[in-house]
């Protein structure tokens, strides 16, 4: 009794590269198609059929490598890891096992820890699987066979599931900056496993691992080594021992089983594939490489304040995310004041992603469409509610903001004789408020303007509307 | 009896390349594979210290050969043609034994 | 008599119009009529297709629009390079109806170059085996006695060419698998330097051996099918850029091109129980090269004891990985079972034959756990050091001239006696495979039973040219 634990955290984060064909062959890499049609001899493992690397994995595995401050090798070589399951057609991976394109690299979280990185390796991408409940048996779809992924292995550095999602948050935005990938995990571009133990406070020795897959969501992960924490210390506080595995999560059941049967032999016979000559990475082409990188989160950052007079807490926001960072400056080059831009996505812009659950990178609004949309508002076109609400419509769906406003007829009124008879009407449906506005409260005020406004949908200027009330009720 | 039997060898060579030996073989397949051993064993009697193994014959050190490939897209398969050899389909996709 | 031209000989007088393309093709099936039930040399023929190709090439050849020293040319195909349409077997029940949606890239070369693909060649199941005989399709019977093999793996091939069954042929060669039927059916072979010929669509065997070579009636026509299928293939990331290479204007020196040229001839090769008339082929045909103002000296090249050993260690670690894919999921045969690893079991233990699982649990052995740096890697570095002694013999030699086989054409079914005994039978054949290092065998004299016998000449990397011009020399009489 008494003991405390300390959980450690490694993990091995599989990311879908951003590259228009597969790792192999030249098929596309597209997602949602139709199954079996993006495949060809090479990614269905037939018979004679070779693989041939794409040279663009070799450039964004590299690129990661470099951001994450790793070594690129300058030979890397595929290896065979060999087991049966359908999902691989030919039963057998290529991944990188003795020479991976990078290794000892690190990421320093804003928090100052530094979590390093033992190695990144490029691999390819199996077929999906699917249960057919009504015959028992399993369906297969090689579309996504041969997708190029690369694994980021982590040290077993962190201690908690906050560093974890701290890691994987800055890990997103490194790898958005680069385009290397999408990053999402729900459609498995990201993909993170869980190497987690416990040891007791101080020891040096790490305890036996497990290993947790199928994390669908950053919450799923939190989730998960939180509950796997405390499975492991109920099992070694009963007198128990953990067994080296390989787990599964099922986030609606809030637990995780073990995957593979223990009878089954593991013995992944990996070798070099003959089939592809080592890949010799120059000096050069290294350097190269480096120089190519584009500007990052911080440098970024940095500029924004500088260049555009953002705030420091704004422009950390902004660059959160290569997408809405970019939003943010074509829209100023298009001759916007930063400060009108930044507002907006400031306020509308993330309050927006929150609610909708959105990721940045499916924002629609186009710099262009944003543009129109400020100027008609500063330009009192349209007043701040409607600007509000065409954003939020050009939001996710990216429709034009002049031919939203047009086609709904949003333009501010500035018919006199309306915005008169529409107060005079509030005025006379409001005699309470009217009475205390006349009796000295303010606010009284205040109401009755936001009851015209919502009586014109908007439509109106909230000054004209205040006054106008002030005209006919100063008898 | 064979030590490759004796020791579980041949079970577990034939579990990982997916293999089953009736009763009746195992005994000659268990004695065969451990004379075919014994035979490549011999190699092992060469000094190779300091040597590096050799995977690739022509292209090991070449750096700019047709190792790699632009990221194009290539035409691939129809449908039909990807599952014209499948032993088993249904609609779009192969059918395969149940896996979970 | 239009079936004892040769490849070159017929496309010449196909050019001429003196032989249409569709007479040659009717000649050829004619004779397959007569021969194939005694012989068996072919699993597939492609009999409808090559007639309508025939007419298509005839077409092209009359409007000078196919000038090409192979247009018009009835070839034969191993039965484990793919075939779009065709189907290809392997020479295994695995593959029985497997039909590829694609050519080979050495198919599809002869396609262009006119010749008329007739049909798809018997060879040892997946390649592996030394006499055709472990084919799931029936032996192939060699064409000078029946009784006998006509080797393998490609004895489809060789044994087609030998009996005029085609023009020409396309083997592969592992271990020898294009040499030694070769001699065997009195035929020259020659297996190009590893990245030659493009591996895409040659089902593999192992891959970092696997080479496609020509089977021909004589060293020309082996010139003409080489310059035909070699070149780069961007689907082959193994295959070598080599710009403009012609061998068989390389042939144009005639008989003077032996002329000052080293031959080594490594003494092991008398030591290793060959036959007496074997020797006898090697020993007639150094002093023919002498003649020809070539120098011979027999020389100690080393380390021939360990070359089939750490042959069948890669061979068959690499084919183990390369032959999971079959598994009754994706194409090919389905034996079901009860759930997903009892049809993976039943469908391999069913689907291949006996040598060919003998080399699988082998490959899976050198590779696994706890063997593999005893084995497959140790292998490895003996292959380095093999190279090596070549490469240090190739510092004094232009070729090296030795035995194919140890023996001309066994009876039929003495490779089955004893697997360990057959594999050892590629003790000469091998080590080209393993450097990667381009080798050839050429007919050379008859046993006293009138078995054809024949000789290697082996030469550096990238030395086909010269490799070709002795073989010339040395075919002359």
């Amino acid at each position: 009794m008494g003991k405390t634990y300390e959980t450690v955290i490694g993990l091995e984060v599989h990311v879908e590269l951003a590259t228009r064909t597969k790792i192999f062959c030249g098929c596309k890499t597209a997602f949602g198609a139709r199954p079996n049609t993006l495949v060809c001899p090479v990614c269905l493992g037939m018979p004679g059929t070779l693989p041939v690397l794409n040279r663009k994995v070799a450039e964004l595995a590299a690129s990661v490598g470099l951001s994450l401050h790793c070594e690129v090798n300058r030979v890397t070589r595929f290896d065979r890891k060999n087991y049966f399951y359908p999902d691989n057609p030919q039963n057998y991976q290529i991944s990188q096992l003795y020479l991976p394109i990078c290794r000892d690299g690190r990421l320093t979280l804003s928090e100052g820890r530094t979590i390093r990185i033992h190695e990144i390796h490029a691999e390819e991408d199996a077929g999906k699987l699917m249960h057919e409940e009504r015959s028992g048996e399993t369906l297969v779809d090689y579309n996504r066979a041969g997708v190029p992924l690369i694994e980021i292995v982590t040290e077993p550095d962190f201690r908690s599931g906050e560093e974890v999602i701290a890691f994987l948050e800055q890990l997103k935005t490194t790898i958005e900056y680069l385009e290397a990938s999408d990053c999402k995990l729900q459609e498995g571009s990201l993909r993170v496993d869980v190497n987690l133990s416990i040891k007791e406070q101080g020891s040096e020795r790490l305890g036996v691992r497990t290993e947790m897959k199928n994390l669908n969501s950053f919450h799923a992960i939190l989730r998960a080594i939180k509950v796997e924490g405390e499975r492991q210390r109920r099992i070694l506080e009963d007198g128990g021992s953990i067994s080296l595995e390989t787990r599964r999560w099922d986030d609606a059941k809030g637990e995780s089983f073990p995957m593979r049967s223990k009878e089954e032999v593991r013995d992944y016979r990996y070798f070099p594939d003959p089939d592809l000559p080592a890949v010799h990475l120059s000096e050069a082409w290294i350097e190269t490489l480096r120089s190519r990188l584009p500007e990052m989160r911080k440098e970024k950052k940095e500029r924004f304040i500088l260049e555009y007079g953002v705030p420091e807490y704004d422009a950390e926001l902004l660059t959160g995310s290569i997408y809405l960072a970019r939003l943010f400056e074509r829209t100023v080059a298009l001759g916007v004041p930063p400060k009108k831009v930044s507002n907006f996505l400031m306020g509308e812009g993330l309050r927006l992603l929150r609610e909708k659950e959105m990721d940045a990178k499916d924002i629609k609004l186009t710099p262009e469409g944003f543009a129109r949309l400020i100027a008609m508002n500063e330009e009192k076109r349209i007043t701040n509610a409607v600007a509000k609400e065409v954003f939020e419509a050009a939001f996710d769906s990216g429709i034009d903001p002049e031919a939203y406003v047009a086609g709904r007829g949003l333009m501010t009124v500035r018919d006199e004789d309306l915005l008169r008879k529409t107060v005079e009407k509030v005025i006379a449906e409001n005699e309470k408020s009217v009475r205390d506005y006349l009796g000295g409260k303010e606010k009284a005020l205040s109401f009755l303007v936001g009851q015209t406004m919502k009586a014109m949908k908007g439509q109106a200027e909230p000054a004209t509307v205040t006054a106008l009330l002030k005209e006919l009720l100063s008898v | 009896m064979s030590a490759v039997i004796k020791e579980g060898l041949l079970d577990r060579i034939c579990a990982l390349a997916k293999l089953e030996l009736e009763e009746g073989e195992r005994q000659r397949a268990g004695e065969e594979l451990e004379r075919i051993i014994a035979y490549v064993n011999q190699i092992g009697e060469l000094d190779t210290e300091g040597t590096e193994p050799l995977y690739q014959v022509t292209l090991e050190e070449d750096l700019e050969g047709n190792v790699l490939r632009e990221d194009e897209v290539r035409e691939g398969l129809t449908l039909e043609e990807a599952l014209q050899n499948a032993p088993k389909r249904e609609g779009d996709f192969f059918v395969v034994p149940k896996t979970f | 008599m239009i079936l004892e031209l040769t490849a070159l000989e017929l496309s010449e007088k196909i050019r001429r119009g003196e032989i249409g393309v569709c007479e040659a093709l009717e000649a050829v099936f004619r004779r397959i009529d007569e021969r194939e039930d005694a012989l068996h040399c072919y699993i597939t023929l492609n009999r409808q297709q090559a007639l309508w190709e025939a007419r298509e090439v005839q077409k092209k050849v009359s409007s000078g629009k196919l000038t090409g020293p192979l247009a018009g040319v009835p070839i034969a195909v191993k039965d484990n390079l793919c075939t779009k349409g065709l189907r290809t077997t392997c020479g295994s029940r695995m593959l029985e109806s497997f039909v590829p949606p694609y050519d080979a890239t050495a198919v599809a070369r002869l396609r262009e170059a006119g010749a008329i693909l007739i049909g798809k060649t018997n060879m040892d199941e997946f390649a592996m085996g030394n006499a055709t005989e472990s084919s799931a399709f029936g032996c192939t019977k060699n064409p000078w006695d029946e009784a006998r093999s006509a080797g393998g793996s490609s004895g489809g091939s060789a044994a087609a060419v030998a009996a005029r069954e085609c023009f020409a042929a396309l083997g592969t060669d592992t271990g020898g698998s294009v040499r030694q039927p070769a001699s065997h059916c009195g035929v020259v072979g020659l297996k190009p330097t590893y990245g030659t010929v493009s591996r895409h669509g040659l089902i593999a065997y192992c891959s970092s051996m696997d080479q496609v070579g020509p089977v021909t009636k004589d060293v020309r026509d082996c010139a003409a099918l080489l310059t035909c299928i070699a070149g780069l293939d961007e689907r082959d990331a193994t295959s070598v850029r080599r710009e403009g290479v012609d061998y068989l204007a390389a042939l144009s020196k005639g008989g003077e091109a032996a002329l000052g040229l080293r031959i080594g001839i490594p003494r092991e090769y008398f030591d290793e129980g060959a036959d007496l008339e074997v020797l006898e082929a090697v020993r007639k045909a150094a002093r023919r090269l002498k003649e020809l103002g070539a120098v011979t000296e027999e020389f100690s090249l080393g380390l021939t004891e360990y070359v089939v050993p750490t042959y069948y260690t890669i061979a068959c670690g690499e084919a183990s990985s390369n032959l999971e894919r079959y598994d009754g999921m994706k194409y090919g045969l389905r034996v079901q079972g009860e759930g997903l690893n009892d049809t993976y079991l039943r469908t391999r233990t069913q689907g291949f034959g006996e040598e060919v699982k003998r080399r699988l649990l082998l490959g899976a052995f050198v590779l696994s756990e706890g063997f593999y740096d005893a084995y497959y890697l140790k292998a490895l570095k003996v292959r380095r050091k093999i190279r090596e002694t070549l490469t240090e013999a190739f510092r004094s030699y232009d070729l090296i001239l030795g035995p194919v086989a140890p023996t001309a054409a066994p009876l039929l079914g003495e490779a089955g006696k004893d697997p360990l005994k057959a594999w050892l039978a590629d003790v000469y054949t091998v080590s080209a495979n393993l450097t990667g290092m381009p080798a050839m065998s050429l007919p050379f004299g008859r046993t006293a039973k009138g078995l054809p016998v024949g000789v290697q000449l082996t030469a550096a990397p990238f030395q086909e040219e010269r490799l070709l011009q002795a073989g010339l020399a040395l075919s002359q009489e």
